[in-house]
């Protein structure tokens, strides 16, 4: 067994002023990765993020994946970890692919992310008769950044922003090394605070919701 | 282990500020003939990683070594070094990558009163690059 380590980890996030690419696809693969054909795959850089809607597939619709190798002379790129191997769908009328490169992106120089599941909160339906309990409502999962204060960080105004517009962004943890994938999902964060000790680095901690789980992706 | 070449640096800076005389006895032979003189000595517990991105801080310590006349009791030396330690610490790197953290109390190292009468005070710092 092997594991990863985190040293060379790095963290995005997607800007509050991003200008994705609406591509349309006209073909995709069946394989593992899925290859996405498009009119034009120019501009197109692997390691930018891809947000697919109405493919016909569920196991691309609304998800986000990483462009892994690209092929501009025929349109394609793949889909890191999006496998369609087993898949029973069938292209839709009306696919989208909306890219979103670097300039879309941020990276988050953070000390610490802490990454909570989904819960459910149990109903009590005990009787004088017996013990009971059903699932109730989901709650969505969480995740907490911690990192210090740095005004000529780009990043720290991209969190300012976060934390007033509740805005869903989606957020990436790429592994280091070859072929340990990417965590990724969509979040909104909120609830920024700073810790300010007597001698030291100023921190902040900030709080977010999983609005789609941070998915791990190879 | 051995203090960034920044650390070291910045400390000299400060110790000119101060009332005693400052000797650099790294990797120098000195015999100051001042009745009270300091010199600096460096310590370091090493780099640790603060971010995910490439953000290090050094943590360490900065000993003011000070040097009396042998003999002539203790007040003298404790109330020098007390007050050329305040002023040390009163400087401030402009850029914040060396900032001192802590201090401890004065302690008596010399043995006994020869040749030297001998105090130290440490200061923890952190240096960020």
């Amino acid at each position: 067994m092997s594991m990863i380590n985190t040293q060379g980890i790095a963290i995005y996030l997607q800007t509050a002023d991003a200008t994705p690419l609406d591509l349309v696809p006209t073909a995709i693969s069946s394989t593992d990765p899925a290859v996405i054909t498009v009119a034009d795959a120019t501009g197109l850089t692997e390691g930018d993020i891809v947000l697919f809607g109405t493919t016909g597939f569920d196991e691309l619709n609304d998800k986000f994946f990483a462009v892994g190798s690209i092929n501009t002379t025929n349109g394609t790129f793949t889909a890191i970890g999006a496998d369609l191997t087993d898949t029973t769908g069938t292209l839709g009328a009306s696919p989208t692919a909306t890219i979103y490169t670097a300039a879309d992106q941020v990276k988050l120089c953070l000390s610490a992310i802490d990454i909570a599941a989904d819960s459910v909160n149990e109903i009590d339906v005990s009787t004088f008769c017996e013990v009971g309990t059903m699932a109730g409502k989901k709650t969505l999962g969480t995740l907490t950044l911690t990192g210090f204060c740095d005004p000529d960080d780009v990043a720290m105004g991209e969190l300012q922003l976060a934390d007033t517009d509740a805005t869903m962004r989606f957020l990436e943890i790429v592994m280091p090394g070859t072929g340990n994938g990417y965590l990724i999902g969509r979040v909104t964060l909120s609830g920024l605070s700073y810790t300010v000790p007597i001698e030291g680095a100023v921190g902040f901690t900030m709080t977010g919701t999983q609005n789609k789980k941070l998915v791990w992706r190879y | 282990m051995m203090s960034a070449y920044y650390v070291r640096q910045m400390a000299e800076t400060w110790a000119a500020t101060c009332t005693s005389p400052y000797y650099s006895t790294m990797n120098m032979e000195q015999d100051p003939s001042d009745e009270i003189w300091f010199t600096l000595e460096f310590d370091t517990y090493g780099y640790q990683k603060e971010s995910f991105c490439d953000n290090w801080v050094e943590t360490g310590s900065i000993t003011l070594v000070f040097f009396g006349v042998a003999g002539v009791g203790w007040e003298t030396l404790v109330q020098r070094a007390e007050q050329d330690t305040a002023i040390f610490r009163a400087n401030k790197d402009a850029s914040m990558k060396l900032v001192i953290t802590g201090m401890d109390s004065p302690d008596e190292i010399s043995a006994g009163d020869v040749p030297f009468y001998a105090l130290s005070v440490t200061l923890d710092y952190e240096y960020r690059p």
